[in-house]
């Protein structure tokens, strides 16, 4: 158990780690190169293009680096204020739903990989068919959100990333993993009992309360190897979705709602309505 | 003595799930908290009877 909880941090560690250095040296040339894509692209376009990329690399460079890149992006763009915050919402949800193709992609993937004793391959598999659809959707929706480029921007505070700042972001990553891995073995009675016995459908709408609690917690509470192939999904896609409602229910809603600013009332006038929307039509393309 | 294991198991998920919420300080050390949490749950001497 002890190697387990070791051992199973490392590649999200690594990733974090890895991903933060190339962001420390790239992020002096995000602003100008996104300066002159603008030039060459529509506004609608360039957003839709660049975020539903980002989404998708957020499986490979991790959510919370991928937040960061988000947050650069936004500063770049010089967006309305008032637009700023709807686009990150969309934004954020993209992110934690790509993220979480890879088991290095955000702590709930790794953790979900971890209990379900999977492959790398596994949530690709399992989720890929429906997410990256899905991210493609948000993408689109990106594309006609009325957008103005002018005006005010929300107040981001630029700190400077240092090479301590993306050591002792890993740090943390890999302790809260570990925590993770050591919280999910403990609840294997409780799952065993309450949680297994749930039908897929009910265990979809139980976690949505994921808009308020993390939602790699919850997964080290409830994810089991004796689930049903349907009742994981289930549990994965409404912690996913549901994640992206409130600021405190994903890495990346928090990275990016405190480096530019964002209010909690702000962020659920967007994050509720599109939340709900997404969890009803998941429900439907799931079972019905 | 099972059923008491499981209703301790019961307050640490409350307790790890709310207290972020509700305290600055466990929200700041989260992953501190957590893996306290966690190597307590482990070394609670009734969990040798779920195994």
């Amino acid at each position: 158990m002890i190697r387990d909880a070791v051992t199973h941090p490392i590649p999200i560690t690594a990733a974090v780690f890895t991903s933060g250095l190339l962001f420390k040296w790239a992020r002096p040339h995000i602003g100008d190169a996104l300066v002159r894509l603008r030039l060459v692209a529509p506004l609608p376009v360039l957003l839709a293009v660049l975020l539903t990329a980002l989404a998708l690399l957020s499986s490979v460079i991790t959510a919370i680096i991928a937040s960061l890149v988000l947050v650069e992006m936004i500063g770049a763009l010089r967006i309305h204020a008032d637009d700023q915050a709807r686009l990150v919402v969309v934004a954020c949800v993209a992110i934690g739903l790509g993220a979480a193709l890879t088991p290095i992609g955000e702590p709930l993937s790794t953790i979900a990989t971890a209990k379900l004793h999977q492959d790398f391959w596994f949530l690709m598999r399992a989720l890929g068919p429906w997410i990256i659809p899905g991210i493609v959707v948000l993408g689109i929706w990106i594309a006609v959100l009325p957008l103005r480029s002018t005006g005010p921007i929300l107040t981001e505070r630029r700190e400077a990333e240092t090479y301590r700042g993306v050591l002792a972001r890993a740090a943390r990553v890999f302790l809260f993993v570990m925590a993770l891995v050591l919280l999910g073995e403990g609840f294997k009675p409780v799952i065993d009992r309450f949680v297994i016995t749930l039908d897929a459908r009910w265990l979809y709408w139980i976690n949505t309360v994921s808009a308020i609690l993390d939602n790699a917690t919850l997964t080290a509470a409830e994810i089991s190897p004796l689930m049903r192939f349907d009742q994981v999904r289930a549990v994965l896609m409404s912690l996913l979705i549901s994640g992206g409602m409130l600021i405190p229910g994903n890495i990346p809603n928090i990275i990016a709602a405190q480096r530019l600013g964002i209010h909690s009332r702000t962020w659920a006038r967007w994050g509720i309505p599109l939340g709900v929307r997404l969890l009803v039509a998941y429900f439907i393309l799931l079972w019905l | 003595m099972v059923d008491f294991a499981i209703l301790a198991d019961l307050m640490i998920l409350l307790l790890v799930l709310v207290l972020p919420l509700v305290s600055r300080g466990v929200e700041r050390n989260l992953e501190a908290f957590l893996f306290v949490m966690g190597a307590w749950q482990h070394g609670r001497p009734e969990r040798s009877l779920l195994r």
